[in-house]
């Protein structure tokens, strides 16, 4: 009897291990499929205007892989999920978040790069494993090595300082930090967009920071409010909580124009100080793709972007919504990176 | 403060049919994740985070931290059968748990962990309540000084946990930060000892480390062994029931683990590994009879298990308060919780007081279901035992190989699994420990970034880890811990020698 007994308990640890063994891919699969039954309701208009379309292939015939460089439950991830159930559900078919991180997104990005072609495969970028890794280090992928399909979210850089910080816009925080050479500010990490931004401002005002990387961008915030950094450079949505209940003040932000996210803070350029960067996360596919699978996935993603449950879902997580077409993604994204690369570039001159 | 009514408001929440079947699924799925070796809690909750977009609040919440409160205890199923903690917080547990059930109180031994998770849990859950604000602010006076030298004192418990060569634990430990070197450097982002291999560039994880170095080894080992017997199957399963008297003659143990893992839950960064280790050693130097710890000490289960579960209220301290995770797992909740339409940040609990008493409940109500889990698998689990081994270790290591896979969906980290499966192996036939080098390995990636972080912001100023008040008072407690441990373990056997 005892034996049967252990024998079944055996029986039992193997099938929990079949049920959570690809946790990466079987148990996300089911998550991919699952949350969108539940917005059905949300989404059926949405399908309604789907246009006919006649695609010259038949495409996609098999689940698609989503690879996000970054770990699950960050806004890479966030993005990546909603964005996953939505085109599956417009495909037609599975897409399967796969979370490979690592390295800054570096080895994400060097796993998709290799993949093949074909359509498949997708994989969802940002600007710090695009624009700035393959500058810093080397790694086998560059910008050229991805076929874009679009941006979904665009987000500015604002520099932070505590409440009782001696300046309150660009200008005094720049005369400050001639003042008090090599003054600490504290980035989400080594070789992240946020790095090269603040090396940006130091180039562009002439003034020399001490960098002091931290394991991401709620260590930064501990970090402030506890007192132990005078200076900080995140993501508009990193700060939006804490600047709303004064926890820290805004100095600039780096959008050209306005900033959706935090539309208080005003920016570099309304300042006199002509830096504008972003940090994009953008959704694109291993190069060469078949022209017509590209155009499907486009017009997928288009239709995606457009939808209110994406719409819904960037709102609730506080994400703006910053869709732009293949060319004007693409012709963003190298913007952002030649920026990147001159700016590391006079760094290492 | 708050108030009765919210409480009672709380508790209404909670009290849904929905959500106390979502909770005690989330308990059940957080004991299996927790118990397969390679999958944690945070993996848990990060894969079914997107599922609850759908849910509403309590359903939600009791289902993300059923799976939180689970997946933290789960973890000593297997450390105590099988000598595999199922996550990096169980590693501890192993030290006493796994003697224990080859003694053949296995059921004990069970019974012993998942009531002390049942206490810590349910302590902590009181603390977010009452001491929520003040343990926020502790918790931000930690700076990169401050993470080093708590750190620091997690690195003496090496001295606890080499029995035999003090050398060879120092040198196991050694060799595990040097591990954790590898990767990409995380103040200058220079690539080290990649060997310019793409895989090798996210470095060596702590899962798969823990897999290999434990669970592999010890499968390695087992595979010497006759297998024609079982060995330490109990021919019955006692001692499963709790009894008051054993937990009450440990209260004061039992107090301080707990309060141990939810002050370090707070501090954000950390999580239930650092906790229980520092209980272990905190339990091991006060106890009177130090020579039974790693035996199959009563205490050094009471310890690891009540504290690494005290860390799950501890660390949504922090979440509600600040808006800053605790853990791993709270990093994730943060998601859930915004997925929600709820702002993390300082005014998350001012805004929304029912959240607060909403998460206590589902915290009490699912430590009481996997209280319940636990205690009836007491007696059912370490039926595992007399699978045949022949049948059992296959199935472990297959388990072990794919846990250590999923961790980043790497085929990399299979690879690192089996080397240090084979060098874990090799370190036990030296008479090497292999606990030192796992806690080099945890520790290395929080005291290196620390230390140099903390150097760049004081411009190279080496004495301020001594001038601040807080990381002073931890690197006396380090040193007078390595000090206290080194006479207990060792000194009894240099008087003998002279």
């Amino acid at each position: 009897m005892k034996k049967y007994l252990a024998l079944v308990l055996a029986l039992v640890m193997v099938l929990s291990l079949a049920a959570c063994g690809g946790s990466g891919n079987k148990e996300n699969a089911s998550t991919a499929t699952e949350a969108p039954k539940q917005d059905e309701a949300e989404k059926s208009d949405a399908e309604e205007e789907k246009p006919a379309e006649e695609p010259k292939v038949d495409f996609p015939t098999k689940a698609i892989t989503l690879i996000s460089p970054y770990t699950a439950g960050g806004s890479n991830d966030m993005t990546s999920r909603i964005i996953a159930d939505a085109m599956g559900d417009i495909l037609d078919c599975t897409i399967t978040v796969l979370n490979v991180p690592g390295a800054g997104g570096s080895v994400g990005a060097v796993q998709a790069a290799a993949e093949k072609p074909d359509g498949y495969t997708l994989f969802m970028s940002a600007a710090g494993c695009i624009s700035v890794v393959p500058y810093t280090s080397t790694v086998s992928y560059d910008i050229d090595s991805f076929d874009v399909i679009g941006q979904a979210t665009d987000l500015a850089f604002v520099l932070v300082v505590p409440n009782d910080f001696p300046a309150d816009n660009i200008d005094e925080f720049v005369e400050y930090a001639k003042e008090n050479p090599g003054l600490n500010y504290g980035t989400p990490g080594a070789n992240s967009s946020q790095e090269i931004f603040m090396h940006q401002l130091e180039q562009y005002a002439d003034i020399e920071l001490t960098h002091v990387p931290y394991g991401g961008a709620a260590d930064v915030n501990a970090a402030i409010m506890g007192g132990h950094l005078e200076v900080g450079c995140l993501l508009s949505t990193d700060t939006v909580a804490n600047l709303a209940d004064g926890q820290y003040k805004a100095l600039g932000v780096s959008s050209a124009e306005q900033d959706e996210v935090v539309p208080d803070v005003a920016t570099f350029v309304s300042q006199g100080y002509d830096i504008t960067s972003t940090c994009f996360t953008t959704l694109v596919a291993p190069a060469g793709v078949d022209p017509a699978v590209l155009t499907i996935l486009r017009d997928a993603y288009t239709e995606a972007m457009a939808s209110d449950y994406v719409n819904e879902s960037f709102e609730k997580m506080g994400f703006p919504n910053c869709y732009m077409s293949a060319e004007e993604s693409e012709a963003h994204m190298r913007e952002v990176t030649e920026s990147f690369k001159n700016v590391i570039a006079a760094l290492n001159s | 403060m708050i108030s009765f009514q919210a409480i009672l408001d709380g508790l209404m929440t909670v009290l849904n049919p929905g959500c106390l079947l979502w909770l005690i699924l989330g308990v059940l799925v957080g004991i299996i994740f927790g118990a397969i070796p390679g999958l944690t809690a945070a993996t848990g909750i990060a894969v079914f985070t997107p599922v609850t977009f759908g849910m509403e609040f309590s359903s939600a919440f009791g289902f993300l931290l059923g799976l939180y409160c689970g997946g933290y205890y789960g973890g000593s199923i297997p450390a105590i059968l099988i000598h595999t903690p199922g996550a990096p917080g169980n590693v501890a547990t192993t030290v006493d748990g796994y003697p224990m059930a080859q003694r053949g109180e296995a059921g004990h031994a069970l019974s012993l962990s998942v009531t002390a998770s049942w206490l810590g849990g349910t302590f902590s859950a009181f603390c977010l309540l009452i001491f929520a604000s003040l343990i926020a602010r502790f918790a931000l006076e930690f700076g990169p000084q401050e993470y080093f030298s708590v750190a620091l004192i997690g690195l003496s418990c090496i001295i606890g946990v080499s029995e035999g060569s003090m050398l060879f634990g120092i040198l196991a430990g050694v060799m595990g930060m040097l591990l954790a070197c590898i990767g990409v450097d995380p103040m200058d982002g220079v690539l080290r000892y990649t060997f310019g291999s793409m895989s090798v560039m996210k470095g060596i994880s702590t899962v798969p480390a823990l897999v290999g170095l434990f669970a592999l080894s010890e499968m390695f080992l087992k595979a010497e062994e006759d297998h024609t017997v079982a060995k330490g199957v109990a021919k019955k399963i006692t001692g499963v029931m709790p009894k008051f008297r054993e937990y009450w003659h440990n209260k004061w143990l039992l107090f301080k683990s707990m309060f141990i893992g939810m002050v370090i839950g707070a501090i954000p960064g950390t999580g239930p590994t650092i906790a229980a280790w520092l209980s272990y050693s905190e339990a091991k130097r006060c106890s009177k009879h130090p020579e039974e710890f790693g035996k199959g000490a009563v205490e050094g289960i009471l310890a690891c298990e009540s504290s690494n579960n005290a860390v799950t209220g501890g660390a949504i301290i922090p979440m509600v308060t600040l808006g800053i995770p605790g853990d791993p797992c709270t990093a994730i909740l943060l998601s859930a919780l915004m997925i929600q339409g709820l702002t993390p940040g300082p005014t998350l609990m001012t805004k929304n007081p029912e959240l607060v008493t909403t998460i206590l409940w589902i915290l009490l109500i699912a430590n009481l279901a996997m209280l319940a889990f636990g205690l009836g698998g007491a007696k059912l689990f370490p039926k595992l035992l007399s699978v045949p081994p022949k049948i059992l270790f296959p199935v472990v290591i297959v388990m072990c190989v794919v846990g250590s896979y999923a961790v980043n969906n790497s085929p990399f980290d299979m690879w690192v699994a089996y080397g240090l499966g084979v060098f874990g192996y090799v370190m036990i036939k030296c008479g090497m420990p292999v606990a030192p080098m796992v806690l080099g390995i945890i520790l290395g990636p929080i005291m290196e970034p620390n230390f140099r972080r903390a150097l760049i912001a004081s411009k190279m100023n080496y004495l301020s880890f001594f001038t601040r008040p807080l990381s002073c008072v931890f690197i006396v407690l380090a040193i007078t811990l390595s000090i206290v441990m080194y006479r207990r373990t060792h000194g009894s056997k240099k008087a003998k020698n002279k």
